[in-house]
């Protein structure tokens, strides 16, 4: 039986007064212009990408959220491709650096989470596991 | 820095930032974000902690919840946790801004997010937490059942 081993355990987030739990993980993006801000995000294996509310444009230095690459993307309960837009950016995790594409979206607006923890080139930076029973997400930064 | 005694994993992340030619400032802060808590010694030695298991299964998973409530969280999720727990607070008084948290306070908040970043880039040595607190009912669901929430 293969055996892994993780560095972090970060419990699910319970919701207060509600009977939900949510995967989030707090993670810092390193802005243009030097300065770090840490965004609280849903991890989320089933995003491609990094992906960050809409109004989050002015953390990657932009004017505008809808200026780079539009990015057609399938979502829950949607039938039709809402359009994205995709930006460069570079988050840190768990003290590793990471420059990986992040997408531009219309999101929901929810205090807990303002964003995606998305899997391309950033999953493949870490390990990650899921212990359910005791609601927490394993990671490791040396998989 | 003895690391002779750390777990490969956790020595490996150690000895990777130690050796990048970062500044120290930065080596401590991503330290700090990789949940471990650090101490320099007066000869300037960086001295680290870390978790290791002390028995598997001691507590039954009946009084985890309990008990992992009433314990301090790393400092990197600290701002979460306590987000979290005061979200019904912060909604009577903050509905609609946008806020930075450190630690377990507000240090500023704005009607608009770069009015926000323009308060916070005067902080120094810290990485300010956002969030932005909804004026409208939160959906706390993640599997959207409608296109028309977007």
């Amino acid at each position: 039986m293969p055996t892994k081993a993780f560095e972090q355990a970060i419990g699910f987030y319970q919701i207060p007064g509600q009977s939900i739990s949510l995967p989030l993980v707090s993670v810092n993006l390193l802005q243009p212009d030097g300065n770090r801000v840490t965004l609280p995000l849903l991890f989320d294996t089933g995003a491609s990408f990094l992906t960050l509310r809409n109004d989050l444009y002015p953390i990657l230095g932009l004017t505008s959220w809808d200026s780079g690459e539009p990015v057609p993307v399938n979502t829950a309960g949607s039938a039709a491709p809402v359009t994205a837009y995709k930006y460069q950016t570079t988050i840190e995790f768990l003290g590793v650096i990471v420059d990986c594409p992040v997408l531009l979206q219309q999101l929901p607006h929810n205090p807990l989470w303002m964003g995606l923890f998305g899997r391309e080139q950033i999953f493949n930076r870490f390990g990650f596991g899921f212990w359910e029973s005791s609601q927490e997400l394993l990671i490791t930064a040396t998989p | 820095m003895n690391i002779s005694s750390i777990p490969d994993s956790a020595k490996r992340v150690i000895e990777s930032l130690v050796t990048s030619g970062y500044p120290v400032d930065d080596i401590l802060q991503q330290l700090e974000s990789s949940g471990i808590e650090w101490y320099v010694t007066e000869n300037g030695d960086l001295m680290v902690k870390y978790w290791q298991v002390g028995a598997e299964r001691l507590v039954p998973l009946e009084h985890v919840a309990r008990i992992r409530a009433s314990q301090s969280v790393p400092a990197t999720a600290e701002p979460l946790e306590w987000l979290s727990a005061n979200l019904d607070d912060l909604r009577a008084q903050y509905a609609g801004r946008w806020l930075a948290i450190v630690g377990r306070q507000v240090v500023a908040s704005a009607p608009d997010l770069p009015s926000l970043l323009t308060l916070t880039s005067g902080l120094e040595g810290v990485t300010p937490f956002i969030t932005q607190i909804p004026a409208e009912p939160i959906s706390w669901r993640t599997a959207f059942p409608n296109a028309s929430w977007f």
